[in-house]
């Protein structure tokens, strides 16, 4: 029999009382984090249900907000099985029926946090840095690790003059100032522009110029969000998969405070608006002592010299400003995995390819497992629906920082051109020994992250004489920063998956940002910055790289050990010829269970694999309809 | 306080009905929030419920959660019987769950991680697919009893039909059983004749506690020499079927009449009845049997080649299944109202046109009585109409 409860209490329903249960397959949605619901609920008006939800003639006037309408500890129950828990939202009321339909716990999760920024949860405040030189995922919060950013501190504090050495166009030496950060030169001559600097193994900050920035490690942010929502990651290939483990989170926040050493100082400053009683006499100098009238007096707090000192740590401030809800779909539409809600308030991280593999994770040897795909045969209730087969083209769009100028403002996105890629080379000394490509095409030189293109040019050469000759060449010339949006499949139409995830760009050994940071003393100047990752490891000596030291795994899009062919590949070559099916199942309770509570798994028919997409099931008070499945054929 | 789980009275349960399971003796830690005591279903033995472990989570009200775990250990399972007649005493394992649940508790702790521990399991119980009604469960309430005293603890025949009905001499009768404990028991089947002799067969077998038994007692089937519906002329008027447990001499008893006149029809019904046996009703009335058609027609233009024998409405396509009404043939009062069990039974076949012994075709039906009368005192005499229909969609291409 169905029982509705709410906050343990039965609530009677009609003998007609029917609900629609559908659940949601988050592996399948791209744009969203669905939940699941029970739809259609009517509650018959009557002494027992006029307690909880109020008189319905005055529902409208009482319940005036949409959060007055909900009420949560709502249970949906068929001879004592959970069919859903979650909030029951009343959106209409009449006097014989309330109408509603009740929202799953993820979709509570989803309305209530899912647009509030990561920032404005309750982090940890003012944590003491611990300065070490063994930094562990599993025991430490944060890492800091090692990356190149040498106009960190721009913007801040006063300029100083740099003699520049140059030779002109006679070939004479000459020096000219140019104007520079103190700090900003500080940081150059002090740390090599390095932000966290690890000469002997821990961050140096004793001298003027230090950044030190802690980065939280993403498993510790993945935890913390989900946990102060109330639920708690299970499965996770962020822990558990040796390509994804061990990344952080950048930020651009130093730690480095500022005690300013000042004195009081008089300075004679010209007053523009000093007007003589007398007008001044035309082409004639006045007496010394008449100018004085034109200067005034000014008393200033001149700082005099800086002192550095490290404060403590605020974790809101080392994360980007994002919502929960881009936050998780950034992790999923860049790593290819899914966020599933368990019932018992756990959360696992699916990964599609492991879907596709019918691997699952097992709590107990706590290594992923193949195990056989589960068959509804015995429930299959007639022919499937055969829907068109889709022939898209996946094109996986990430949003890069645009505050950092490695990536700025010379990034065009280059779609349209994706026939005229050929192979990524490492540098450009490797592209510029190409020269049989025909025209027009382009490629990526990793170590700049910048696409050129192979094409004719007119150069200006000057001879001898210094007379300016224009000459037709063919030479590889620059036309964007990368990485470009990576595209998959041969469709006309296109389905874009987006994520607000990128990384940072590394030269030689080292990371690298172009990007002004940000400190407690200058916060009213804010610089964004973007939800990033890298990884940092032992290994290398904690610098932070887009390359995975332990598994060689990449963060880039391209290559063998790239994103792509990590992490998408089988996936994609499904979901861009994915075949849309429809059937429907009579299934008894103990399989409705199983069926939802692993609804991101494959299962099978006789007729074959295929993965569920969505399913419904119209529940009545004696009696469980058929569930007819959305999926898509394997 | 360690937390205790009880399972409501008896091991075997009907899954049909709500079966209890309290958790109880869990305190929510200081700080904590969210706390639940939680109950796991897993399967221990023998056929695994799909989908197991189960596990729900309630919180407590004073001090105790009581989870109705019936919705996840009710998994109905094709049911199979001996037809034909073969064996007098078969022991099915299939139908019978061995579930164990184990109390558990979760809560988030006053730092905010996930705590989950789980307690005590308790011994192995039995599932069955089946329930009574609420009027049942209501008397059984009120007397401190259960599915598992009345029927089990007894090894009383698991059927609503009454203890002494009439049978047609050569039916097919089936009982069903299922014993509280391993032992050996002994099957007795006992014809009575008219000329007030009699002849007694018995034979031993072991019973199994996590097994369903089906006997099969016509007393032909027992000893076709000894037990035939007529001997030397001589007309068998009843017999009695006793199952006697060796260890605890339990005691289970049914007679049956038999009715020697002549029935222009005879067919039987068999159906899962509520308490998970199968019966085996002898519908000795009229027959109307009927052939239900479905088609889809579609029209086709006349083309140039087109003849005589050419159409242009096709059948694009048709099925059809046969269906029957059937008159039930004078009962008693009894046992037509333990013919409600039919009527609610999802599972049911018909053996049509079975006079003699092991004879008759056996098609699996479905009883689509939607409103039956089941008596009218207005007449001494009691019979029932009963709609069926073949549990098929016949067609070909």
């Amino acid at each position: 029999m169905l029982t509705l409860t709410y906050n343990g209490n039965d609530i009677p329903l009609d003998e007609g009382f029917s609900v629609r249960m559908s659940w949601n397959n988050p592996v399948c949605f791209f744009d969203q984090i669905p939940g699941d619901a029970g739809l259609g609920i009517d509650i018959p008006v009557n002494v027992f249900s006029r307690a909880y939800f109020g008189h319905p003639d005055r529902f409208e006037k009482l319940r005036a907000t949409a959060s007055s309408r909900k009420f949560q500890n709502v249970e949906l129950r068929f001879d004592g099985f959970l069919l859903m828990c979650g909030t029951l939202n009343i959106t209409n009321a009449t006097w014989e029926t309330y109408s509603g339909w009740l929202q799953s716990n993820v979709g509570v999760i989803g309305e209530q946090q899912q647009e509030r920024d990561l920032t404005d949860m309750e982090w940890p405040e003012d944590i003491a840095f611990s300065n070490k030189a063994i930094f562990e995922e599993d025991v430490d919060h944060y890492c800091a690790p090692q990356l190149k950013n040498g106009i960190w501190w721009e913007e801040k504090g006063g300029l100083t003059k740099l003699p520049r050495a140059y030779y002109d166009e006679d070939g004479k030496y000459n020096e000219a100032d140019t104007e520079i950060g103190k700090l900003t030169w500080d940081q150059i001559t002090n740390y090599k522009r390095f932000v966290n600097h690890r000469p002997y193994g821990v961050v140096e900050y004793s001298l003027k110029g230090a950044v030190v920035t802690p980065m939280l490690w993403l498993t510790y942010v993945i935890d913390q969000v989900f946990k102060m929502n109330s639920f708690f990651i299970e499965a996770n290939p962020f822990r558990n998969v040796i390509d994804l483990t061990g990344m952080v989170v950048y930020n651009s926040w130093s730690l480095i405070r500022i005690n300013p050493v000042f004195e009081t100082q008089s300075h004679q400053v010209f007053n523009e608006e000093y007007v003589p009683d007398t007008p001044l006499p035309v082409g004639i100098d006045l007496p010394i002592a008449e100018t004085n009238e034109f200067w005034r007096e000014e008393v200033t707090q001149t700082i005099i010299n800086f002192q550095f000192y490290l404060g403590n740590i605020n974790y809101a401030d080392l994360l980007p400003q994002i919502s929960m809800k881009d936050f998780m779909l950034a992790l999923q539409n860049y790593f290819n995995v899914a966020f599933f809600w368990r019932t018992d308030q756990r959360v696992d991280i699916i990964m599609r390819e492991h879907v596709l593999e019918g691997k699952v994770w097992d709590i107990v040897s706590e290594t992923y497992v193949t195990v056989a795909t589960f068959d509804l045969t015995d429930y299959f209730s007639g022919n499937w629906i055969i829907g068109d087969q889709k022939d898209v083209t996946l094109k996986f769009v990430q949003e890069y920082d645009r505050e950092d100028r490695m990536f700025g403002q010379e990034f065009h996105d280059l779609t349209e051109r994706i026939g005229d890629f050929a192979a990524a080379v490492e540098t450009f000394a490797e592209l510029e020994l190409i020269t049989t490509d025909r025209e027009g095409t382009l490629r990526l030189v990793r170590s700049e992250n910048k696409i050129y293109e192979w094409k004719w040019s007119v150069e200006v050469l000057k001879d001898i004489n210094q007379q300016e000759n224009q000459v037709d060449v063919m030479k590889w010339e620059f036309v964007s920063t990368g990485p470009q949006p990576y595209l998959f499949g041969s469709g006309d139409e296109q389905e874009e998956v987006k994520s607000k995830l990128s990384t940072l760009i590394k030269l030689g050994d080292d990371a690298i940002a172009l990007q002004k940071g940000n400190m407690a003393s200058t916060r009213s100047l804010w610089n964004e910055f973007s939800f990033r990752v890298g990884f940092a490891s032992a290994i290398n000596g904690y610098k932070l790289t887009p390359v995975n030291p332990i598994s060689s795994a990449t963060l880039n899009w391209e290559g063998d050990d790239g994103i792509f062919t990590k992490r998408w590949k089988t996936w994609s070559r499904f979901w861009s010829t994915r075949l849309p099916v429809e059937g429907e199942f009579y299934l008894p309770l103990n399989v409705l269970y199983f069926v939802s509570n692993n609804i991101h798994r494959k299962f099978r028919t006789e007729h074959g694999e295929f993965i569920i997409e969505s399913m419904e099931t119209e529940i009545g008070l004696n009696l469980i309809g058929k569930t007819r499945i959305k999926g898509y054929k394997l | 306080m360690a937390l205790t789980i009880t399972v409501q009275e008896g091991q075997m349960h009907l899954s049909g009905n709500p079966i209890w399971v309290t958790v109880a003796g869990g305190v929510a830690p200081a700080g904590s929030s969210e706390y639940k005591l939680l109950c796991k279903v897993k399967s221990v033995y023998g056929v695994s419920l799909v989908g197991q472990p189960f596990i729900d989570a309630k919180a407590p009200v004073a001090g105790s959660a009581v989870f109705d775990v019936s919705g996840y250990v009710h998994q109905p399972a094709p049911r199979d019987f001996h037809w034909p007649q073969s064996g007098q005493v078969t022991g099915y394992i299939d139908y019978t769950y061995d579930v164990r649940f184990q109390c558990g508790e979760r809560y988030i702790d006053s730092n905010g991680d996930l705590q989950e521990s789980w307690g005590a399991e308790t011994e192995t119980n039995f599932i069955l697919a089946g329930g009574v009604g609420f009027r049942t469960l209501g008397y059984w309430q009120e007397n401190d009893l259960n599915f598992h005293d009345v029927y089990v603890a007894k090894m009383k025949f698991l059927t609503h039909m009454p203890t002494n009905k009439v049978v047609h001499p050569y039916q097919p009768v089936k009982l069903w059983g299922i014993p509280h404990t391993s032992q050996q028991a002994f099957l007795s089947v006992k014809g009575y004749y008219e000329d007030s002799t009699s002849y007694e067969r018995i034979v031993e077998f072991g019973l199994y506690k996590d097994m369903i038994f089906e006997f099969s007692v016509s007393p032909y089937l027992a000893d076709p020499v000894n037990l035939p519906p007529v001997k030397g002329g001589v007309k068998m008027s009843y017999y009695d079927v006793t199952i006697i447990t060796v260890s605890d001499g339990i005691e289970a008893t049914m007679r049956f009449y038999v009715d020697h006149n002549y029935h222009e029809d005879c067919n039987y019904l068999f159906f899962l009845n509520s308490l998970g046996g199968i019966d085996c009703v002898w519908l000795s009335g009229s027959v109307e049997k009927s052939y239900n058609i479905q088609s889809v027609q579609a029209s086709k233009p006349w083309n140039a080649a087109a003849t005589l024998k050419t159409r242009t409405t096709v059948i694009s396509s048709r099925s059809g299944k046969r269906s029957w009404k059937i008159n039930s043939g004078w009962k008693s009062r009894l046992e037509i109202e333990a013919l409600s069990d039919a009527m609610l039974s999802k599972e049911a076949w018909l053996l049509e046109d079975a006079p003699t012994f092991n004879s008759g075709t056996l098609i699996p039906v479905n009883v689509v009585n939607s409103q039956t009368v089941f008596y009218n005192t207005e007449s001494d005499m009691y019979s029932l109409e009963l709609d069926l229909e073949e549990a098929h969609e016949n067609n070909y291409n």
